[in-house]
């Protein structure tokens, strides 16, 4: 097992090394002087002073040689220092960790919540297949998930937070905040969540052991959780891995749309503005996050199904 | 004495698109206590449909006529509740293909113990020995080495015999009294083939159960059976003791089975066995057999019994 | 002398430093004559299917040489290779799986012909095609159907087909009659005994039956562990095994 972890450590590591590089070279070799973009910003266009261009260059370092920025950011980036945002003219760092437990939390709860529903209804429907129930809630939530997220963002505002005022419109003032949002975010993940689980345990459910284990006479329950679910979860395991670790960087809608202030709208922000050291940052963390989040399930997976062990391991 | 078994004008059909194809036909047989019923035939002969028939382990389309007795007591209109209290515990299954047979992802010695714990009926007091060590014990005298370690090890970390003994365990756990094994050596190596043997012959005698072998392994048949019944194309052609009938052979195909063996010349027999679907009308031999004459085409064979406990469905042995 | 293996040697490296060295065919001599049936017997694991892979081209041997015909194979390039495979020919366990799932029984018989472009013309290749077939027993209307519906006996008639197109020299079976009832194994069998006393072929016979092997067989080798333990005439061995493995082999027998 410890090989196992080691070796995807290692994968880990150089998808974030090339990821971070491929994104830094791409953001300066693209057209717009840094220096001037943010002198625009300063000053509303208005007083384009050579000096004060010339003065943002020193001061971050921009008229050196891109790899001798690259090198000193890469060290940066070892001591988690991501360097001072042009546009808020603050540690990015600082930033960033001020907004990403509100991402995290967002995130989470709305995976927790369509798993919540995509678990069961997926089991369900896969113990009842092709009967009413397995048409209904196929039916439902391809037409749910179908649904972009800014229309039921939208929707869910206008009769839960205008009509019933139940939740507030936006922000992250209220404990109930955040329910609205992630249920926007849940509605579009709960499709695949109750799709997943169901294929997986119908793949589980055809199998002969599952025979075997009628013919052993145990308990119907017993059946169904120790044998049935406990193979299928591997699958929905993975499903729900990759979920998380989308929801990290494709939150941004979802955050603009309820002003939830998260680490989406951050990076939104810095793209904008070519914020060059805020936009680094935000992406070494995402990759870092759905990098992690992808080792820790084939960990987990490898827990669950101790065939990979012995075929990859 | 009341058989184990009784299987009384057994008839399967499974609704296959709109019509119901017959596989199973009228299937008489017995097994007594602790004998061992040797069930042979090709493959698709219906072998394995009669075991799960048996078993109560036939799919949703299934049809079935006819009446299987376990001890006096008739099976198929017992509900799944009672049959289930028999199931697993009284009569138990030995299945074919350890490799599909085994759960991957559960420690084989979870899949023998629940065996008894997961049952409905499991009272943890009402054991005088407890479950795990009595796992072990089995394991040790199926001689799954590393008595201790094999518990939690998973199917994917043995070899195909080990998980072979696996299910035999399983199968010997419950102190039943009939085991049905279905193609115990199929796709099996050589040395292993004669491992399994002891093994099961082994189970026979520490047990005392009664078998119904399934196999198209006749060396196998002839190793572990008391008595030997022949199938063919859903019928049974023969049964006797297994001298009797592998040595002398009294019906038309198992006289061609046992030629076509390589130790006596793999002599050949023309033909296929027919499809269920276009199952010819009377002996459903004739097509293949040397000695077909006009009233195999015409009537269904009889039974004689052409010395005592060797019973023939064949018209050519009339008179004898 | 048809082939001749001399000090073959098959060895997989592993471990992290591919220090590990697994030996699948180790030190391995033999002779096969024309027209003789050679058996090679040992479990799963023993090196058989790896023997053959080398003698069919399919790997290339650490050491050693496989000498067909008096010429080392091992050396000959792709172009050569493409000549010889139409006297080497093999047929295996699993027939099924050695068509093509999307193509036809008619398409898979059809393909050597084009390969090796027997035929003139789409007639001469459905003449022959339909030749093979009565030859090996199969009925004409098994032709437009897919390899999932036919049964072992048929699929494993039909590589046997497939291979006499080619009019091979050298048949490798291995293990050709594992997966089939005994009723249909006793056909393969004839039909294999059959086409090689017509079609001057040389069969080596791969099992772990010994019943089978001492059916057919005239001369076998006894494998394990990549290694050959004994060799000789069939009787001879089965009647007085020297290797202790052998013995074991043999009282195996049920």
């Amino acid at each position: 097992m410890l090989k196992y972890i080691v070796k995807r450590l290692l994968v880990m590591l150089l998808v974030l090394w090339a990821v971070s590089t491929m994104t830094y070279f791409m953001v300066h070799v693209t057209p717009g002087d840094a220096a001037t973009a943010i002198v625009f910003n300063l000053t509303g266009g208005t007083n384009m002073d050579e000096e004060l261009i010339e003065r943002i260059n020193k001061r971050f370092d921009l008229d050196k040689p891109v790899y001798v920025q690259y090198f000193n950011w890469l060290l940066g980036v070892f001591r988690m220092d991501f360097g001072i945002s042009y546009r808020y003219n603050m540690p990015v760092m600082d930033m960033i960790k001020a907004r990403l437990p509100n991402t995290a939390r967002l995130g989470l709860t709305a995976v927790f919540l369509s798993a919540l529903i995509g678990i069961p209804l997926g089991v369900l429907s896969a113990l009842r297949q092709n009967r009413l129930l397995d048409h209904t809630s196929r039916v439902a939530t391809l037409f749910i998930g179908s649904v972009p997220g800014f229309l039921s963002g939208l929707v869910l505002i206008i009769i839960f937070s205008l009509k019933l005022k139940w939740f507030p419109t936006s922000g992250m003032k209220t404990a109930g905040s955040i329910v609205l949002p992630a249920v926007t975010l849940a509605l579009g993940m709960v499709a695949t969540t109750t799709r997943m689980m169901r294929t997986g345990m119908l793949d589980v459910l055809r199998q002969d052991f599952m025979v075997v284990a009628k013919a052993k006479g145990i308990r119907r329950s017993s059946m169904l959780v120790s044998h049935a679910f406990r193979n299928a979860l591997p699958s929905i395991v993975t499903v729900i891995g990759l979920q998380i670790g989308h929801i990290l960087g494709g939150s941004v809608l979802v955050e603009t749309i309820f002003a939830w202030p998260g680490l989406g709208s951050l990076l939104n922000d810095a793209v904008s503005n070519r914020d060059t050291p805020m936009l680094e940052g935000c992406v070494i963390l995402i990759t870092f996050g759905y990098t992690a989040i992808n080792l820790l399930v084939d960990v987990v997976y490898a827990w669950l199904d101790p065939r990979v062990k012995y075929t990859e391991g | 004495m009341e058989p184990v078994l009784r299987i009384d004008d057994l008839c399967v059909g499974f609704h296959v698109r709109d019509r119901v194809v017959n596989i199973i036909n009228h299937v008489s047989l017995h097994i007594g206590e602790n004998e061992v019923l040797g069930l042979i035939g090709e493959t698709g002969c219906g072998k394995s449909v009669t075991g799960s028939a048996v078993l109560r382990l036939l799919p949703d389309n299934a049809v079935v006529a006819g009446q299987i007795d376990y001890r006096g007591k008739a099976l198929l209109p017992m509900s799944e509740h009672e049959f289930n209290r028999l199931r697993g515990a009284k009569i138990v299954s030995v299945p074919q293909s350890p490799s599909t047979s085994l759960n991957p992802m559960m420690t084989v010695g979870m899949q023998v113990e629940e065996c008894l714990t997961r049952r409905p009926d499991y009272s943890k007091k009402a054991q005088q020995v407890p479950v795990r060590e009595r796992v072990q014990q089995i394991f040790e005298r199926l001689r799954l080495n590393e008595r201790g370690k094999i518990f939690r090890k998973y199917p994917c970390e043995l070899s195909g015999g080990m998980c072979q003994r696996v299910l035999i365990s399983m199968g010997a756990i419950t102190n039943a009294d009939l085991i049905v094994v279905d193609e115990p050596t199929k796709a099996v190596d050589w040395i292993l083939r004669a491992g399994v043997v002891d093994v099961l012959r082994k189970m026979k005698e520490d047990y005392r159960c009664a078998m119904m072998m399934i196999t198209h392994d006749i060396g196998v048949a002839r190793a572990l059976s008391n008595r030997i019944a022949v199938m063919y194309a859903g019928e049974i052609v023969e049964t006797g003791t297994a001298g009797q009938v592998l040595d002398h052979p009294q019906h038309p195909y198992t006289a061609d089975l046992i030629s076509a063996l390589p130790e006596n010349g793999f002599h050949v027999t023309e033909g296929f066995m027919p499809s269920f679907e276009e199952m010819p009308a009377a002996c459903r031999y004739q097509d293949r057999c040397a000695h077909c004459v006009e009233a195999c085409r015409s009537g269904k064979p009889e039974m004689h019994e052409t010395e005592p406990g060797h019973f023939v469905y064949c018209h050519r042995c009339r008179g004898e | 002398m048809l082939l001749e293996l001399r000090n073959v040697t098959k060895t997989y490296w592993s471990g992290v430093m591919r220090n590990k060295a697994f030996h699948a065919v180790k030190d391995v001599n033999l002779e096969i004559g024309e027209r003789e049936i050679f058996g090679i017997i040992g479990e799963s694991g023993s090196g058989k299917t790896t023997t053959c892979k080398i003698i069919m081209g399919l790997l290339k041997p650490t050491s050693g040489a496989v000498l067909y015909q008096g010429e080392d194979i091992t050396k000959l390039g792709k172009a050569k290779w493409h000549e010889l495979r139409k006297s080497i020919q093999m047929i295996f366990q699993h027939p099924q799986m050695t068509f093509n799932p999307r193509s036809t029984v008619y398409s898979a018989c059809a393909e050597p012909i084009r390969i090796y472009k027997l035929a003139k013309d789409a007639d001469e290749e459905r003449e022959m095609v339909l030749g093979i077939l009565d030859r090996v027993g199969v009925s004409r209307d098994q032709l437009e159907k897919y390899p999932h519906e036919i049964s072992g006996g048929q699929a494993q008639r039909l590589s046997i087909a497939r291979t006499l197109l080619l009019k091979p020299s050298l048949l490798i079976c291995d293990e050709p009659t594992s997966m089939l009832d005994i009723s249909v194994q006793a056909q393969i069998l004839s039909l294999l005994k059959e086409i090689h006393g017509k079609e001057n072929l040389t069969l080596l016979y791969i099992s772990h039956n010994l019943d089978v092997v001492a059916a057919i067989c005239d001369r076998i080798a006894v494998m394990k562990d990549g290694e050959i333990v004994e060799m000789g005439n069939t009787d001879e061995v089965f009647s007085s095994p020297k290797h202790d493995y052998t013995k074991r082999l043999l009282s195996a027998r049920i």
